[in-house]
């Protein structure tokens, strides 16, 4: 008697572990790069991409077949990196936009031809301090500017991914981008490609 | 068009998802106005210089094995919970005295059935492919709490909504009563989609199991007893006799069978399903 209903226990498990690899497991690259670009570091990354996928399978019964299952990766990814990584929070609203603005009144005066600021800026720069400078940014500005620029989705795509309305992803992937020029003009600075004041 | 909102449609721009009806404006706005026109290209060099020198990187090998290792540990402890209370359930010193204390009440019901039964019970719903059968079986594991919805919520269009998404091929119908809350799930039996719709109304449990009228009444894979077809043909609604606190009641409404099991008194439920 016993090894039948074991077997049915052990049949129902194992369907579920492949449906749960069958749709999961493909969308690992996509969830690496987010945790390595929202980390900042190949180790925590790695513990983010496994935490992620082992809550994923726990709660496995939950996610509703036939919806987005990497906006619901991505949800379980983002709840775990704000759970367990996130200590200092950079708030948006407390970013000096003064600051901000006083780039564009710098790079103004320097420079009216942006074709010329652009090889001036971004033709010396290399990957290490673009991906620097992204990793700077707030968690917030950091996540739309990856998912737009790199991962390519859409505003709908992002908005569902961060839980926020599109006007708000509309938002933080302007001032995320204005902030990476300024980060990025820094670094050109430093690199004497700019002369300081 | 003026500079701040020109800027609000930086992004739109630089993303290619600019309103048609804005277009013209904004591109004429950025041939006029230099300082307008460097931010925007500056902003577009931003996304361009993230996408050319930030690399797509393909999960390395060995953390795709870290992740798998860590998976198929967490399947063998999934598995050995399955196993353990099977295991303990099926040992010697519990399973013998349930089944002798399983058989004696079977018969014992058997005893009571078998006096009261006619030879041809029109109202019998035994068999498996049984609509009334199948919505006690599901409400009972409902109850037991191994039948999980797919959504919990306080709004009944949420209801109508996720069935829609779910593509249910039939008018899911959705009471319209005051309830702590509001559960969906849909399945599949035979190849056919069932809705099934929970109700928790002050304490009790009220659950409806829905199929196509279609498939219920004439199709193959279902069936439901002759007194009940006799029944919905005539007036539309069944109340099945072989529950005497009368706790399972069939209607069809907008071509859709539904049957109702509740938790309520006969009266309270009736009163319930049609104030709609």
């Amino acid at each position: 008697m016993v090894p039948p209903l074991v077997t049915i226990v052990s049949r129902g498990t194992r369907k579920k572990q492949a449906e749960f690899e069958a749709e999961a497991l493909p969308h690992m690259d996509v969830l690496y790069n987010f945790a390595l670009r929202t980390t900042g570091n190949e180790d925590d990354a790695q513990d983010l991409l496994q935490e992620t996928y082992l809550k994923a399978y726990r709660f496995w019964d939950k996610y509703e077949k036939g919806t987005n299952i990497r906006a619901w990766l991505f949800r379980i990814m983002k709840n775990s990196y704000i759970n367990r990584y996130r200590k200092e929070t950079k708030e948006p609203d407390k970013v000096d936009y003064d600051e901000i603005e006083n780039f564009y009144n710098t790079i103004r005066a320097e420079s009216t031809d942006p074709n010329d600021l652009q090889q001036k800026l971004f033709g010396h720069l290399l990957g290490d301090e673009v991906t620097k400078a992204l990793e700077s940014l707030p968690d917030d500005f950091r996540t739309v500017v990856i998912l737009c620029d790199i991962e390519g989705l859409t505003y709908e795509e992002i908005a569902e991914f961060v839980e926020c309305p599109i006007g708000t992803v509309r938002s933080r992937l302007h001032r995320g981008r204005k902030l990476l020029q300024a980060e990025l003009y820094e670094y050109a600075k430093k690199q004497g490609v700019i002369k300081s004041d | 068009m003026d500079c701040s909102l020109a800027e609000e449609y930086f992004g739109d721009a630089i993303d290619r998802v600019l309103p048609t009806e804005v277009e013209q404006e904004f591109r004429m706005h950025l041939e006029g106005c230099c300082k307008c026109r460097n931010a925007y290209e500056l902003e577009g060099f931003s996304k361009q210089v993230v996408r050319d020198h930030v690399k797509y990187i393909t999960t390395p090998k060995v953390v795709r094995a870290a992740v798998t290792k860590s998976l198929k540990a967490a399947y063998r402890e999934s598995l050995g919970r399955g196993r353990g209370w099977i295991e303990s359930f099926l040992s010697p010193g519990v399973f013998i005295p349930t089944l002798a204390g399983g058989v004696v009440f079977a018969a014992f019901i058997l005893l009571l059935t078998l006096r009261n039964e006619s030879p041809y019970d029109m109202s019998a719903h035994t068999a498996p492919n049984d609509v009334i059968n199948l919505t006690f079986k599901n409400f009972a594991l409902i109850r037991s709490g191994q039948f999980e919805p797919a959504l919990v919520t306080c709004s009944p269009e949420s209801i109508a909504d996720f069935f829609e998404r779910n593509k249910v091929d039939f008018a899911v119908s959705v009471l319209k009563v005051p309830c702590d809350s509001y559960s969906a799930i849909w399945s599949e039996y035979e190849g056919v989609k069932v809705a099934h719709v929970l109700y928790k109304i002050g304490g009790e449990m009220l659950y409806v199991y829905q199929i196509s009228q279609d498939e219920a009444l004439e199709g193959p894979k279902f069936s439901l007893p002759p007194a009940a077809k006799i029944a919905l043909a005539k007036s539309g609604w069944y109340t099945d006799p072989n529950h005497p606190n009368c706790n399972v009641v069939v209607w069809t409404v907008n071509g859709t069978l539904c049957v109702a099991s509740s938790t309520m008194k006969k009266d309270k439920l009736l009163a319930v399903l049609t104030t709609q």
